[in-house]
């Protein structure tokens, strides 16, 4: 899962404006846990989802083990509390997990950085959050080479510890790589002290959003 | 003096990596080669402050770049001067897009927009990469990414650049390519110190540094280092 370019309207809306709009959805489904408006809010996250021009079945492929997840914690939710409850866990985590793949596929790793810096987050924060979605799909490519050098090894996962050949040499791996990337930033002059070559501004549309947004919240908390 | 290595001595732990290193380097395009863990990668990384400044261990001598001692400069602040390429480009690329991977570190640099924009199609330009500004580095092949990740040092325009086995993974073509590439850098006044180990390409420089566990064992023209017995005994071609 890593950033899509694309021309919708959702990809020119400000960063700023969709992870507050992310934000104030998971608020909405904490605050509301029943079934008609996570359900509700599903619908939105769907509605926004296609018109971000992306694709349902590439959803579903990328977040197989995710969907295995959600499927074993309704079945185990159904069973200790009853069908209301498995539900209404269910569609909160879709809800979540189709809100946040929209805005990681919709928002420019460096655009966001840039924004929470404009919202005076410090930039090494801001740029470890971006880098941190940037890596996700390496991460994914790193840990399917892992797994095939397992598997051509005869290795399979049939048990919870079968997950430590994968995992041990993943996090190597990982810390390897971490450390290589912050050594080269260095030598790359690193600072936060800087300036931006992509430029980033809030628009009509943004405003109008977070306006609206504001009259939703007004009418909520009345 | 481009760089100057004085009497610098390092360890990890009990062992010496390096052993008591003194050289200097004027604009010269020079080779170091020597077996593996010879601690060729660890002079490099004195050079410009990785040690011990973050790679942290037992640090005697002193370093000096165009007649400055280093030690009280940061990495950050030695990146003016000196560029370093890694051996793996997969472990420095990090940008969505080439033109992002370049701006980097002129932003850091506090350069202008418009400065920026200049120093990417430079860079770009002696690369040969021209035309992959909007790519993805990650879905370039490893030969277009060693260029990129070249580039990327290359808009800070140090005056010196550190090269860290830039061909190891790379086929002939790419590598003779990109080895190209640095012979015309020098040729327009950049210092260059390479790990390499393939002798036909090291034989083309005109200076060449054996390092063998820790220490400058030989050091001159390929012509006369290669008839030296010390040489004919680590089997380096």
């Amino acid at each position: 899962m890593k950033y899509e370019r694309g021309n919708s309207i959702i990809h020119k809306i400000d960063p700023r404006t969709k992870l507050v709009y992310l934000l104030f959805a998971i608020v909405f489904a904490v605050y509301f846990r029943n079934p008609t408006t996570l359900a509700l809010l599903l619908l939105f996250a769907a509605t926004v989802f296609k018109s971000a021009h992306l694709k349902f079945s590439q959803f579903l492929s990328e977040t197989k083990m995710l969907m295995v997840f959600v499927t074993l914690l309704f079945s185990f939710q159904y069973y200790l509390n009853g069908f209301a409850f498995a539900l209404v866990t269910a569609l909160f985590l879709l809800d979540i997990f189709l809100l946040t793949t929209t805005f990681i596929r919709t928002t420019h790793p460096s655009d966001l950085a840039n924004s929470l810096v404009n919202w005076k987050v410090p930039y090494e924060f801001a740029f470890l959050f971006s880098l941190t979605l940037r890596f996700v799909p390496v991460i994914q490519r790193d840990l399917g080479e892992v797994r095939a050098a397992q598997a051509s090894r005869g290795h399979r996962l049939r048990y919870p510890w079968d997950f430590l050949p994968l995992a041990l040499p993943l996090l190597h791996k990982l810390f390897r790589q971490a450390f290589d990337l912050s050594v080269s930033l260095e030598t790359r002059a690193f600072s936060a002290d800087r300036t931006f070559f992509r430029k980033m501004s809030l628009t009509i549309p943004d405003y109008l959003l977070m306006a609206g947004l504001a009259c939703f919240s007004a009418l909520w908390l009345l | 003096m481009a760089l100057k290595f004085e009497g610098v001595s390092f360890s990890y732990k009990q062992a010496p990596v390096l052993n008591n290193i003194s050289f200097s380097l004027g604009q010269e395009f020079t080779a170091l080669i020597g077996m593996n863990g010879s601690g060729k990668s660890t002079l490099l990384k004195c050079a410009n402050g990785i040690i011990p400044k973050i790679v942290k261990g037992r640090y005697k001598g002193g370093v000096k770049v165009f007649g400055e001692d280093i030690k009280a400069k940061s990495v950050s602040r030695l990146a003016h001067d000196i560029g370093m390429v890694f051996q793996n480009p997969d472990s420095q690329l990090f940008a969505l897009t080439v033109r992002e991977e370049l701006a980097f570190a002129p932003e850091n640099l506090k350069i202008s927009r418009e400065g920026i924009k200049g120093r990417i199609d430079g860079a770009l330009e002696i690369v040969g990469m021209g035309g992959f500004l909007e790519h993805d580095p990650q879905e370039l092949s490893m030969g277009q990414k060693q260029r990129i990740a070249i580039a990327s040092v290359l808009v800070m325009r140090p005056k010196v650049l550190l090269l860290d086995e830039p061909f190891s993974l790379l086929d002939n073509k790419s590598a003779k390519e990109i080895f190209e590439i640095l012979k015309k850098l020098h040729t327009n006044g950049t210092t260059i110190l390479l790990i390499d180990h393939d002798w036909r390409r090291v034989k083309q420089l005109k200076r060449v540094m054996v390092i063998d566990r820790g220490k400058i064992v030989l050091d001159g023209s390929p012509g006369q280092i290669s008839t030296k017995p010390k040489f004919r005994k680590l089997e380096l071609i």
